[in-house]
């Protein structure tokens, strides 16, 4: 039953994933979809879900999301079979489905209309405000990047994965990795030059 | 790491997601009987006939699991989306009540109403409280940075029976920091009754537009936000939270049902100016077994006990 769920969609990286009859063949496997769910729920949600909300701005949407790639991944298991590969199924879910997410819902913005907090009344001290901006800030700017550029530089710099795991993720060729990469990263440097130059990490 | 890898994870640092395990499960959960197999397979191979003409009719640009084949994203679909809310409760630490943290999953808009909602209702966890009742806050406006907050019933004005100087103050930060979290910014807060500043509050001046005091004056040092309370988990699970504590280190242990611990280890996290996050990594529990068990964190407590010991947070769960 679990092939109902998302068991017939394509997958770059693994053979044979458009043969819809395979995957509807009983097969015999060692670790369990409900298993292999379990580890690597505990192994990865939170960093999955982190790096929806790099892509997504939204963390209640990030979570739908992640929790989608996990269940459209269950049901891929009997193709899957191995953790490592689960994995990069996970990353390529959530970078597609959040893709698709902003696409169709053009994500609402919903906290509160953000004006200056009256800083006559906050602690000049406030550690936590400041850092707080400075997050927001870094939101703000990946959400003004192009989509393509926003992934390369989450999957680069929060996933930290390497340029061929990048293409792998993003059905794109290193050498597109490397010119989202370069523009991204020059871009939003040049978004965030105060966050960068002031030296308050 | 360079500069652009330090700013993306610190500004993903402090999303803590909810525990959605649960949700998943009942997604994925399979049909045991016997019957069901019987039409599920025929429903099957007429699922996968229509999604497999849905595949050869899509060009195949687009790898891995995209949209549009079949299994719309919830976001995409008209099921409302759910959403982590953070509350704080008051709980009992060494150095007398602070604020805990506890997140609530909700469904629909993410409003500060709905948040200011969440402080009036029982917490999860029985070692917290909450002093508000249901009725006696909102709603919340925000005007010229400032959050606006009505307050309601009689005995509002004045410090309550039965309840401390320094838990009126708390119920107070309660509110404050429940509302910052839910506006993601320390926006001050006024607290208002029939639409004017009102003087006091449970006894505690509120004239003015209030910040929210220091972490370290009103937070327990030691919070956890997974796993949830009452949360069941199979094979294995992982915790984390945030605290401040000596040299980052939160030792944890998890406790059977006769108080015997049978795992512990210490999390690691890093010591700052403010509460920082710590994670245990997976815990193997597949050895364990069925029943109710009790996860405790704490900080670290290298004096001993002088100081009254180390503040702890639990949460129980149920081992499957």
């Amino acid at each position: 039953m679990a092939v109902r769920r998302g068991g017939c969609q394509p997958v770059g990286t693994a053979p044979r994933q458009t043969d819809v009859t395979a995957s509807l063949a009983p097969v015999e496997v060692t670790l369990d979809a409900d298993t292999a769910v379990e580890q690597l729920y505990a192994a990865h949600w939170r960093r999955l879900v982190r790096l929806a909300v790099l892509l997504l701005r939204d963390q209640g949407a990030a979570e739908e999301v992640v929790q989608d790639a996990f269940v459209a991944m269950h049901g891929r298991w009997r193709s899957l079979r191995d953790p490592d590969k689960a994995l990069a199924y996970l990353r390529q879910a959530v970078v597609n489905r959040s893709r698709s997410a902003l696409r169709h819902r053009g994500v609402v913005e919903r906290y509160v209309a953000r004006q200056n907090p009256a800083t006559s009344l906050a602690d000049p001290a406030d550690a936590p405000a400041l850092v707080g901006d400075r997050r927001t800030a870094v939101l703000d700017a990946l959400r003004a990047l192009p989509t393509r550029q926003r992934e390369v530089l989450a999957l680069r710099h929060y996933l930290e994965l390497s340029e061929a795991e990048i293409a792998d993720t993003l059905g794109i060729s290193r050498g597109s990795v490397k010119a989202h990469a370069s523009r991204g990263s020059a871009t939003l440097r040049e978004l965030l030059g105060g966050q960068l130059h002031e030296g308050n990490l | 790491m360079d500069d652009l890898t330090t700013l993306l994870h610190d500004a993903v640092s402090d999303v803590e997601p909810t525990d959605r395990l649960a949700a998943i499960r009942e997604q994925t959960r399979p049909r045991r009987s016997h019957r069901w197999y019987a039409v599920g397979g025929a429903v099957l191979a007429t699922a996968a006939v229509v999604t497999g003409i849905a595949i050869a009719a899509q060009p195949s640009t687009d790898p891995g699991p995209g949209p549009g084949t079949g299994t719309p994203t919830a976001i995409d679909s008209a099921t409302p989306s759910t959403h982590a809310v953070a509350v704080y409760y008051l709980g009992q630490t060494p150095t007398g009540p602070r604020l805990f943290r506890e997140f609530h999953q909700r469904t629909g808009a993410a409003t500060l109403d709905e948040a200011l909602a969440e402080v009036s209702k029982k917490p999860a966890d029985p070692d917290y409280v909450t002093h508000w009742v249901a009725g006696g806050l909102g709603p919340v406006t925000v005007r010229d940075g400032v959050i606006r907050v009505d307050v309601f019933g009689a005995s509002v004005h004045d410090q309550r029976a039965g309840m401390s100087a320094e838990e009126s103050e708390l119920s107070i930060q309660q509110v404050i920091y429940t509302l910052q979290a839910a506006a993601k910014q320390r926006l001050p807060v006024q607290f208002l009754s029939d639409g004017n500043p009102i003087d006091t509050v449970y006894g505690v001046p509120t004239s003015e537009p209030l910040a929210n005091a220091d972490q370290w004056d009103v937070l327990a040092l030691v919070s956890v936000s997974n796993p949830t309370e009452g949360r069941e988990v199979e094979g294995e699970f992982s915790a984390d939270g945030v605290a401040s504590s000596f040299e980052g280190s939160v030792p944890w242990e998890l406790r059977d049902d006769n108080g015997e611990v049978v795992r512990s280890g210490v999390a690691q996290g890093t010591m700052e100016d403010h509460l920082t996050p710590w994670e245990t990594g997976p815990i193997d529990v597949s050895d364990l077994a069925p029943g109710s068990y009790v996860f405790e964190a704490r900080t670290d407590d290298p004096s001993g006990g002088e100081g009254g010991g180390p503040t702890t947070d639990t949460r129980t769960i149920t081992i499957r």
